[in-house]
């Protein structure tokens, strides 16, 4: 190839390849095909990304006088980037059973919208990309086909479009004080300087980026829309949008003290809900809500530690999560539901999507030798060393929570439990390779985490830590003493009868206040209306009437102040008025 | 085949594959679920004896209390799994509560034919 091209193809952004994968999607035609342009993509970006060189410039072009910096790579984008790029190719191979052209190109889209995102190093840029991503995955969960899913994609695209419009509108506010719409650069060797939260710009953005990474209270569009999604659909998902909001926290927001907290409150409360949830596709929500949650902590200490502690679960948060999704999925497809009350014992013929989700169990666990346990440590470590002991505490607790919803809950109701008499098939092929490679990468992290902490944004401070802290007897000890005494803990209330039973419903969240109380307002206002509408304009109608009866009566040819000899009366008082003006301004001149 | 008449379900075990019923089959047998609760808590309490004879150098005072990773793993999952109970009660609601019930489970389960048994 001629090097000039080939060196221009390595100033394309990654995402672009994916995105452009995303548009031949919609004309390819059977699996093989489909498999070329939904692999070939993301491993076109991905062999593009390793092949350029690390000293490359950015490219860069401007626009209304702004800034924009279309491509670059530094170490905290690119280990985002990469993860995004190996969910995007595992996903591309978990949704080859199903031909279905608008998934297919939502699915690549979409994934190349969050890659080229994460690339990008301005805000206009950011935003374009930021808003792509909400409308092109929003089909995933259309494409479910049902309602309930129609309603719940529509809630979600407005949500997600509400963070977009407040991130242009920060956007927009940030550019105007300071001159320049570039996100803040980050290099390795000098401390990150977040940006000022006073700013109300600033403080539009940080709320837009936490939009998309369900902070509390902001959290239902995840919840409502995953367990929605096609069965591919919420493992495209469960990749993407809340990472790249963490990653742009981390690149923003890094050290900010609020995300601390934030983020605790993150870890704690979905385990609550993850417990009594009967959906386990929602289970998996609450449970990627809770992981979140240690990223946005880690990036809200801020320190060289905390930040690789983000990126690295970031990275194996998104292999195990997506492994569990995909494991969901299968049941999904074949069951026809996630309810746990529906399923149970899909061991005896699904024996291999068994053991792929029993590696994610253990991975988002952190079990040590799998994926969680090299990239929590880092962030627990990090909160340690700043002395955060309440943090430090909800954290820990919330680890023992992830082994009660997603280590143990998941598995076990699907799997496991009481027999449903279900026989299901084993999951196609196809998805048993995709949960076979995720699976793989949960266990090479897990075994031997020097590849991912090479790539993460303190390179050295990471190998540092794993050369002194990760593998300590004391380390490995107490991991295994907080889970297997929880795990304990779970067999023993099962013998003594006091697990509660899943039973079907739905679980009311903070969604209730817009489902429920302002869905229920909006329809009380509607019916006020049309019952008040008409009485009002009829009042409405009698008193123009009236003014201008009097009106008329008053003003007309025939009226009240044109009758007798002084038909000019208004023009006197009008004359008499203007000369007391004259009067006051002359007394009074100024 | 001569395997013995299923204890909790009436194909239990009939239809596991061959694969299933090597990595799995044991988790059916009363005995092998005894023998896992006894083993788990074996190990719970070796792991915990084995608290004395590591030196432990935790960054927070509470880290270095004996076998405490062990307890707070055990107290917060049971506080987890026990709040289950009144939070189930107080805020589950009929899956039609906002007017829009899945239209999956075990009808439509079975209508798709996906769901069909495997044979």
């Amino acid at each position: 190839m001629n090097d000039g091209v080939f060196a221009s193809l390595l100033n394309i952004n990654p995402g672009v390849f994916v995105m452009a994968a995303g548009l031949l999607a919609l004309l390819a035609r059977g699996t093989l095909q489909r498999g070329i342009v939904l692999i070939g993509g993301p491993v076109v970006a991905l062999l593009a990304l390793l092949a350029r060189p690390g000293d490359a410039e950015a490219v860069t072009s401007t626009l209304f006088g702004y800034e924009l910096v279309l491509y670059h790579v530094d170490s905290l984008n690119r280990v985002f980037g990469l993860a995004f790029l190996i969910a995007a190719g595992l996903a591309g191979i978990y949704s080859l059973h199903r031909e279905d052209r608008i998934q297919d190109a939502s699915a690549m889209v979409y994934a190349g919208a969050a890659i080229a995102a994460a690339f990008v190093g301005d805000f206009l840029s950011l935003f374009v990309f930021w808003e792509l991503t909400a409308v092109a995955s929003v089909f995933l969960i259309f494409a479910r086909g049902t309602k309930a899913a129609y309603a719940a994609g529509m809630r979600y695209l407005a949500i997600q479009v509400l963070s977009g419009v407040m991130l242009l509108g920060g956007a927009a506010l940030y550019g105007s004080h300071t001159g320049s719409m570039l996100l803040p650069e980050f290099n390795p060797k000098e401390a990150i300087t977040a940006l000022d939260l006073n700013d109300p710009g600033v403080m539009l953005i940080f709320i837009a980026f936490g939009i998309k990474a369900a902070f509390p209270l902001l959290h239902n569009w995840l919840q409502d829309s995953y367990p929605n999604a096609t069965e591919t659909g919420s493992v495209v998902l469960s990749a993407f949008t809340t990472k790249l909001a963490v990653y742009a926290l981390a690149r923003c927001f890094a050290g900010t003290d609020s995300l601390i907290y934030i983020g605790a409150i993150m870890t704690v409360f979905p385990v609550f809900f993850a417990v009594i949830e009967n959906d386990l596709r929602k289970v998996l929500a609450y449970s990627l809500n809770n992981q979140v949650g240690f990223m946005v902590c880690a990036v809200g200490v801020g320190t060289e530690l905390a930040i690789n502690g983000a990126a690295a679960h970031a990275f194996a948060h998104i292999m195990y999560k997506a492994l569990l999704f995909m494991s969901m999925g299968a049941v999904m497809l074949r069951v026809g539901t996630t309810k746990a009350t529906e399923l149970g014992g899909l061991y005896r013929t699904m024996p291999l999507t068994t053991v792929f989700c029993l590696i994610g169990a253990a991975s988002i666990s952190a079990f040590p030798l799998f994926s969680g346990f090299v990239a929590k440590s880092l962030t627990m470590s990090a909160i340690g060393y700043e002395h955060l002991t309440l943090v430090w505490a909800m954290l820990l607790f919330a680890s023992a929570g992830v082994l009660e919803h997603s280590g143990i809950k998941i598995p076990y109701f699907a799997f496991f439990s009481h027999d449903s008499g279900k026989r299901p098939q084993e999951a196609p092929f196809n998805m048993l390779i995709a949960m076979g490679g995720a699976a793989a990468l949960c266990i090479i992290v897990g075994v031997a985490p020097a590849w991912l902490y090479t790539l993460l944004p303190y390179r050295e401070k990471a190998m540092e830590y794993l050369a002194n802290d990760l593998w300590t007897v004391d380390h490995v000890l107490t991991q295994m003493q907080l889970l297997v005494l929880a795990a304990f803990a779970f067999v023993l209330l099962k013998r003594l009868g006091l697990y509660p039973a899943e039973k079907r419903g739905v679980v009311l969240d903070f969604d209730w206040t817009y489902r429920k109380l302002g869905y229920g307002f909006a329809l009380w206002t509607g019916r006020v209306w049309t019952r008040l509408g008409p009485a009002i304009t009829e009042i409405w109608r009698g008193l123009a009437a009236r003014i201008f009866r009097q009106l008329t009566a008053a003003f007309s040819p025939e009226g009240e102040l044109s009758r007798g000899a002084l038909s000019g009366s208004m023009a006197v008082w009008t004359a008499i008025v203007l000369g007391l003006v004259l009067v006051v301004t002359a007394v009074f001149p100024t | 085949m001569t395997t013995p008449p299923p204890k909790n379900g009436p194909e239990n075990g009939r239809d596991a594959t061959p694969l299933a019923k090597l990595l799995f089959g044991w988790t059916e047998s009363k005995a092998a679920q005894l023998a896992a609760f006894l083993v788990l808590g074996a190990l719970s309490a070796l792991l915990i004896l084995l608290d004395a004879s590591v030196d432990r150098h935790g960054k927070f005072e509470m880290e270095s209390l004996f076998g405490f990773y062990g307890f707070y793993g055990f107290a917060a999952f049971s506080f987890v799994v026990l709040m289950g109970w009144p939070l189930g009660k107080l805020l589950t609601r009929p899956e039609d509560y906002y007017g829009e019930a899945d239209e999956d489970g075990e009808d439509e389960a079975s209508e798709t034919g996906e769901g069909a048994r495997d044979e």
